[in-house]
């Protein structure tokens, strides 16, 4: 079980990437995923790599962790960069064997469509590795808050602050039940498919019970404390706008005005 | 919405993200129980509700929280060949949702719409993948054998868990009917 599945992926630092405001970060990682579909020619993906390799020096994180964050997507990348290679029917043929050829325009979109891939991980772990959750949906509210009239946008991004927290304690509950049923005989990793089913029922059903008990004291100790409502309600964790964040603004519209220009 | 009701929703959204990680480990197909989760929150919550909970949960997973199957996460699942299932997710819910809120008592015809829902769109969702992908149609058969014959016995295991869990938490001291 993953005890850290969410606190985990964040990397504690003091990094220049660190210390940027969220919105910022959100905002332009959003931006950098449209410069990566935008791109088109082979300058286009070398001054994005470039510039991707520069943050990740920034994080000051290691290659190797960004790396790792390759790893969930590993069999999604080699299925899409073989369907380019051997599925694209344009330009000259290099090789081919039945249904399957090998195209020298193939070979150009599997390498284009692989940096792509690489490239939008990065942007996307850089993000997730220098910020933590909890700010995250700080940003989120406040970007979205515009469309309060129409969304319950305070309610979900509550919803959100209190999924995050308690994702922890649910993981710990789900191992606790764990260990309980195996003191009590019930084997996880033997038997057959029906057996395995069985066997994960003892789990599912006192963590949804559990889950569902936590909710109901919560939302009493929410109501006791005096919450009745986004309306009147003031902030504790402030988001602060500072020069460093202007100042990655300005870089990062003069990098949009460059890949397009190109 | 009630403060009772939106607590509730944070805690099916956390055990979305947990039931997501969850896999029963078996030799060829391994089967999480990120579509159980699914089942369950049409089956517990309104349709608005469970509407809310999915987009949310896809949502963030885009942004990159770790929240998908395997901890994976981020805007690269737009480019996965799988994300049509992902992407049903809202609609398999409040389908659900729906459905179990008209016909209280038939819980198979439910499950089975939101199933029925989710394995189409993922199956039709692959077809424009490759299209978009290689420049030319790939055949319905095809696809379905893809998308749809291998998740069948899987999909038919976590119908009935969900099911079944969801009698049993009829039963349980406090439900979620007390929100």
């Amino acid at each position: 079980m993953k005890d850290n599945l969410i606190i985990g992926r964040y990397i504690p630092g003091n990094s220049f990437i660190h210390r940027l405001d969220p919105r910022f970060k959100l905002v332009a990682m959003i931006l950098f995923m449209v410069l990566i579909f935008m791109a088109s020619g082979w300058l286009d993906y070398v001054i994005l790599t470039a510039v991707i390799l520069g943050l990740i020096f920034l994080s000051n994180i290691s290659l190797g962790v960004y790396v790792r964050g390759l790893k969930p997507m590993l069999i999604i990348i080699v299925f899409t960069v073989v369907l380019q290679l051997f599925f694209t029917y344009q330009g000259d043929v290099i090789w081919s064997f039945g249904p399957l050829k090998l195209t020298t325009d193939g070979l150009l979109n599997a390498v284009m469509i692989f940096m792509r891939f690489v490239l939008v991980i990065f942007i996307s772990t850089i993000v997730t590795l220098t910020t933590q959750p909890i700010t995250l949906t700080d940003a989120l509210e406040n970007l979205f808050s515009p469309l309060r009239k129409i969304l319950p946008v305070h309610e979900v991004a509550l919803m959100l602050s209190i999924a995050l927290r308690f994702v922890p304690t649910l993981m710990e509950e789900t191992d606790k039940i764990m260990d309980t049923q195996r003191a009590r005989g019930v084997d996880f990793s033997e038997g057959n498919l029906i057996d395995r089913i069985k066997a994960i029922i003892p789990i599912l059903i006192p963590l949804f019970i559990s889950a569902f008990n936590r909710a109901y004291d919560l939302a009493i100790a929410m109501e006791a404390r005096g919450y009745r409502g986004s309306e009147g309600r003031t902030k504790y964790r402030q988001l602060k706008w500072q020069r460093r964040d202007t100042l990655a603004s300005i870089v990062l519209i003069g990098l949009m005005i460059l890949i397009i220009w190109i | 919405m009630t403060t009772k009701r939106f607590v509730l929703l944070a805690f099916l959204l956390a055990l979305l993200i947990i039931c997501a990680q969850l896999t029963i480990p078996i030799l060829t197909i391994p089967i999480t129980l990120q579509s159980f989760a699914i089942m369950m929150i049409g089956l517990v919550t309104r349709p608005t509700e469970a509407l809310i909970v999915t987009i949310t949960y896809v949502f963030i997973g885009l942004l990159g929280f770790p929240v998908f199957a395997g901890g994976s996460g981020g805007f690269q699942i737009l480019l996965s060949p799988s994300f049509g299932f992902l992407m049903s997710f809202p609609l398999m819910s409040v389908a659900i949702s729906s459905c179990h809120h008209q016909r209280p008592h038939q819980l198979w015809l439910s499950l089975l719409c939101g199933v029925a829902i989710n394995l189409t769109i993922g199956w039709l969702y692959f077809m424009g993948y490759t299209w978009w992908q290689t420049g030319h149609p790939v055949t319905f058969l095809t696809a379905f054998q893809v998308t749809v014959l291998p998740f069948l016995p899987g999909e038919g295991l976590k119908l009935w868990l969900a099911h079944f869990v969801y009698q049993r938490l009829l039963h349980s001291v406090r439900t979620f009917h007390d929100f």
